[in-house]
Parts: structure tokens; C-alpha cells; sequence
């Protein structure tokens, strides 16, 4: 296509194989958007950070184990457009690989958090499995936001917090890198902001967002029963993927509170009791995120039940989330 | 349905100079027309079957393959208009002038009824200072406590859910108060925890001391603990050791319906005052 520099290319975006572009003269030339547009990864600072120990209670309670929120926080040279997020952790007094903890980022921009409650690591971000089937950590396979977010320094847009919660009654060390594009020239970055209010109309902005249940899931032994997951009055959500992680096996069912619709069959067993459906027909991890093969739209103020059913006849604490984006209308936001 | 395939070779014509050259006002009209159809007729999503390769990093709504409405002066406007260019008012000249300069103290003047949410503040907001209607929070153990038994040795004993609230459906609360106290015995023999939702409050997720008496609650550090719409506020205890304990406690606060919800807690919070 045609932009202001009146050259043919097949988009501003960075898009892989694409650095050359047809020019008015028919001839092949470099993309100019490639000046600038360059990858960047976004760290905390310090780059590592130590979460103390989770206290133990027992009858299943946990006490203390909460960082301080870290600060992930660009310069002020160039925006920034998050693509992937990837983690690792390690176990301070042994090094072992770990990845038992939470996460919840925070925005410091009027936009709210990029996730309803605090939500485990494995269902944010990619970098747990060097082969399937081990824990240990390994780049390349980060979470690929299904929506990318702006951060904007001119717009306030400069830093995120982070605040990690520690589920191990050990300390232990975790990194969180959040990968994407600087846009070293202010025109591509407007282009692309451009692009992004055509999708969605002026004024609306969308970003990523990671729903999960409102209250956390801890199934006692074969226990089944329903959790709520409201989505926001503020914005409509689109959930495209979907991840957990569990101490066992589970079964599940996502209802619509409206309508009652479920997005399953499993109704009711032999029994006459209810059934769903074996957790990995519907969650996948971070990593390799179960994909629906539509994805669901709802407005705004929808609410959802998440029945789960534990099949590991053990306590199971169960994380979901559902991987998806906001699309906002900015009341109070300037229109352009 | 049937699209046709931009074939950009077909728009090649004899320049002037002699040669070949680009026919640039056909492809950009047939470009237009094309992109319009593809809009209104299909658009890829996740799970789709994409037309093009997809790498990480892409973006899963390329314009080639979704063929999204085209922004004037935009980054896929065929016209070529500078992509900064403000795109062209929809009412005449001067009286889109009028209009941009008039707007802001419009804006400003109806803030409220147009639900504009701009900071017009006359009160404190929700979670600092309650609102007219704000439901009170106090929720307190009852006389005889709440029993924590022993553990043994210097295992602890078996938490106990002291304080359960539930945070209504829409509302939002905030918890600014805390007493919590033992029998006649140091109350550094219980562990306290805050939890919300099972995760623990930050600064108030162990805590083994006193921070204030049932009778007179002390305040936490402002603004207090956010309850975010249908959350669990929990307040538990343990005995640290081999001793039973009996535990009193107390939180104060209010909750608010906020007119409109984020799910993460976080609310319009000048719409709602």
C-alpha cells in the first residue's frame, strides 16, 4: 500500500521478510520504516528481583511472600509497542529452575492493570519449558500478545509496575522481560496509533487483558462448584486464548450468567451430576495457549461462570486465565 | 465470494519517456476498492486460517489480510496524504472552527451531564473519604473470639478464618481501620494474615504483632486496602506454637457502588462521586 513517503509497501509494520518495498518507479528499495522501527525488550529494575519466602499456614492459607512492585520504565527517547512477555526464575539458594509464582502489572497511565487480579506466571508468560514436559527455562517461545499495548513517554505512558507474589515457602529470583518495537520516528509510531484507531474507532483504545476468575480456585478433594469471572463495565473484552495452571487434573465449564449459554456439550453425566470438559480440550499453558478456534467477544459488564470440577481427588489449586483485549471507550479521554 | 487477487502488474503502461511504468491512479483506485470489499466480506481473526505467514511479533491484524477501514491520511490511505495530516473535518470549514475552539469550555461547563469524567473535584475521592452512599463496613468478632488451636512444638496451629467479607457485586470497597488482639497474652503468639482472595495483602501478609484493639482500630497506612467488586477480604490466624489461642478482631471501612466497573478493582472514579 501507499504511505506519506508515497512508496508501495505492504505495511508500516514490522513484519518479517518485508524490508523491501515496490517504490513509485517500480523499483525495489529498502522500507524506510526500517530505520526505524527496531526491537527492544522492556526489564524491571533491578533486571533480577528476590521475592522473600511465602510463609506457610496450613489448612491451605499462605501469608506474606509479596515483592515490592518493580518498575519497568523506558527512557523517554521513543514509544514502545509490547508484542511478547517472557520469564524465568530461579530458587536463590540452589539455583533450581522455579516458576511457581504470580504476577500483576500494574499501569501507571489512566489506562487500569492488564489483568483483573493477580494471576500465575505460567499463564502470562512463556519460558518454562526447554522441551515439552520439563521445567526449565529457555527463550524463544515468549506469550504473543494477542494485542499489542502503547507506551507512550509523551502521554505519560513511561512505566509499568510489577508486583510478584511468591508461592513457595522459599525464596527464590525472577526476571520478566516484555519484548516488542521502539519506534525511533514519531510518524510511524502516529501511523501505527492511526492504524489502531481504524480498528476500533476514534477515540477507543485496546489493549491486551489477562480475565481470570474473580476470587481465586482452590478445589478441595473431587470438590465442583462455580467461580465468577465479571468483565469490566468500562471496556468490551475479546478472549482469544486460553492457559492455566493446576496442581491436578480438572474438568470445566465456561457459562454465560446471560442466557445461561455454555461453550460446551459436557452437560450432565450418566449420573445426572455435571460434567465438563477435561481441562486440556480448553486451557493450555502460556507457552502454547489453547486457541478457540472463535474467538469470544463480549460487552461490556458480562458476566461469566467458570465451573470446575477437580478429578485429582487432591486439594487443587487452579489457575485460569483467559488471554484477550479490551477494547475501551475513553469516557473523559480527549477525543482527537 | 470471490476476490480478486492484487495483481499489481496489470496496471503497468507505456511512460512517457519511453519504457514501462506504474498506471499509480489505477492501482490506487482498484486498491481502494479492493480493500473495501475484503472489509465488508471477511476478516481473519484468531484461530483463522491466515492468508500470509504469521511470526511472532506480527500483528494478527495486518491490514492486507483483515483489509481494516482506512484512515485518511492514515497508514494505509491510498491518496498518499501525510500521515500527521489532521483528517478532514465533517462539517463545514469555519464552523468546525467554532466548535474546536468552543468545545473545551463546552466540556468543561456540562462536565457532569455529559459524563465526561473530567477532574472536577470538590470532595476527596471515594476511597479517601466516603461517599453519600457509602455503606459502612465494621465487621468485628463476636464476644467469645474466635478459637485458634494449638499446634505442637513449635509447629503452628491450624489457620482460622477470623473475618470473612464479601464484597458485594458493582461495589467497591476500601478497608482504612484494624484491631486485632489475643486473650490476655502477648499477641505476638499469633500470626496474623490479610488476604485478599487468598493472596496475601502486601506489608499485612504475616504480621505477628499488635496493630491495634478491638475498641480502638488503628489505621493502616492510607489509602488503606482496596477491595476490588466480588472479591474475599479474609482475615486469618494461627497460633504460632503449642499454646491454644482465642483471637478478637476488627476491620472498619465502607463500600461504595461504583457506576462503572473495571474488574481489576480499579473504577471511574470522578464518575462516581
Amino acid at each position: 500500500m501507499l504511505d506519506g513517503s508515497g512508496l508501495i509497501s505492504s505495511s508500516f509494520a514490522p513484519i518479517r521478510n518485508r524490508a523491501y518495498v515496490v517504490g513509485k518507479d517500480g523499483r525495489i528499495r529498502l522500507d524506510p520504516a526500517k530505520r526505524h522501527l527496531k526491537p527492544y525488550t522492556l526489564l524491571t529494575e533491578d533486571e533480577s528481583i528476590t521475592v522473600a519466602a511465602n510463609t506457610d499456614m496450613t489448612g491451605g492459607f499462605a501469608a506474606g511472600g509479596v515483592s515490592d512492585p518493580a518498575i519497568m520504565e523506558i527512557d523517554g527517547k521513543a514509544p514502545f509497542e509490547a508484542t511478547t512477555i517472557s520469564f524465568h526464575g530461579r530458587r536463590t539458594s540452589t539455583g533450581a529452575i522455579n516458576s511457581q509464582f504470580t504476577v500483576k502489572i500494574m499501569d501507571p497511565q489512566s489506562r487500569p492493570l492488564l489483568m483483573n487480579r493477580e494471576i500465575h506466571i505460567r499463564t502470562l508468560a512463556g519460558g518454562f519449558g526447554s522441551s515439552l514436559g520439563t521445567e526449565a527455562n529457555a527463550g524463544g517461545r515468549p506469550l504473543i500478545l494477542p494485542e499489542t499495548f502503547f507506551m507512550d513517554p509523551d502521554a505519560g505512558g513511561r512505566a509499568l509496575a510489577v508486583e510478584f507474589r511468591n508461592l513457595n515457602a522459599f525464596e527464590i529470583a525472577v526476571r520478566i522481560a516484555i519484548h516488542g518495537i521502539r519506534y525511533t520516528d514519531f510518524r510511524a509510531y502516529e501511523s501505527a496509533l492511526r492504524e489502531r484507531e481504524a480498528m476500533f474507532g476514534r477515540g477507543r483504545i485496546a489493549y491486551p487483558f489477562f480475565a481470570t476468575t474473580d476470587r481465586h480456585v482452590r478445589l478441595t478433594a473431587s470438590q465442583a462448584t462455580t467461580f465468577d469471572l465479571r468483565l469490566s463495565d468500562d471496556s468490551d473484552a475479546e478472549l482469544m486464548k486460553l492457559a492455566r495452571y493446576s496442581d491436578g487434573d480438572f474438568l470445566s465449564r465456561i457459562v454465560e450468567m446471560d442466557g445461561q449459554r455454555a461453550l460446551d456439550n459436557a452437560g450432565a453425566d450418566a449420573s445426572g451430576g455435571q460434567s465438563g470438559v477435561f481441562m486440556d480440550f480448553m486451557w493450555g499453558d502460556s507457552e502454547f495457549p489453547f486457541i478457540p478456534y472463535e474467538t469470544a467477544y463480549y460487552e461490556r459488564g458480562t458476566k461469566l461462570q467458570v465451573w470446575l470440577e477437580d478429578l485429582s481427588a487432591a486439594v487443587n489449586n487452579v489457575w485460569v486465565t483467559a488471554i484477550g483485549r479490551k477494547i475501551r471507550y475513553p469516557e473523559g479521554a480527549p477525543q482527537r | 465470494m470471490t476476490t480478486k487477487p492484487l495483481v499489481f502488474d496489470s496496471y503497468i503502461i507505456p511512460a512517457k519517456g519511453g519504457g514501462y511504468t506504474l498506471d499509480m491512479h489505477k492501482v490506487t483506485e482498484d486498491y481502494e476498492r479492493e480493500m473495501k470489499l475484503r472489509a465488508g466480506l471477511f476478516g481473519i481473526g484468531m484461530g483463522d486460517l491466515h492468508t500470509q505467514e504469521t511470526s511472532p511479533g506480527e500483528r494478527y491484524w495486518d491490514s492486507s489480510r483483515t483489509g481494516r477501514a482506512i484512515v485518511p491520511g492514515g497508514a494505509g490511505d491510498p491518496t498518499g496524504r501525510a500521515v500527521a495530516e489532521r483528517p478532514a473535518p465533517c462539517l463545514p470549514p469555519d464552523l468546525q472552527k467554532i466548535i474546536d475552539c468552543l468545545c473545551p469550555a463546552i466540556e468543561k461547563a456540562f462536565a457532569c451531564a455529559l459524563d465526561r469524567c473530567r477532574p472536577i473535584i470538590t470532595r476527596p475521592p471515594n476511597w479517601l473519604a466516603p461517599p453519600i452512599t457509602a455503606v459502612p463496613i465494621d465487621l468485628f468478632t463476636a464476644g467469645a473470639g474466635v478459637a485458634l488451636p494449638a499446634g505442637s512444638g513449635q509447629t503452628p496451629g491450624t489457620a482460622t478464618a477470623v473475618l470473612t467479607l464479601d464484597v458485594t457485586d458493582r461495589f467497591v470497597g476500601i478497608i482504612t481501620h484494624l484491631g486485632n488482639e489475643g486473650e490476655a497474652v502477648a499477641s505476638d503468639d499469633i500470626r496474623w494474615s490479610m488476604q485478599l482472595n487468598t493472596a496475601p495483602v502486601r506489608y499485612y501478609g504475616s504480621v505477628d504483632t499488635q496493630l491495634g484493639e478491638v475498641t480502638r482500630p488503628t489505621e493502616l497506612a492510607k489509602p488503606g486496602i482496596l477491595l476490588p467488586t466480588n472479591s474475599q477480604f479474609r482475615l486469618v490466624a494461627q497460633a504460632k506454637a503449642a499454646t491454644a489461642h482465642t483471637a478478637f478482631a476488627r476491620i472498619q471501612g465502607w463500600m461504595w457502588a461504583a457506576r462503572r466497573l473495571s474488574a481489576d478493582g480499579s473504577f471511574s472514579e470522578q464518575c462516581d462521586i
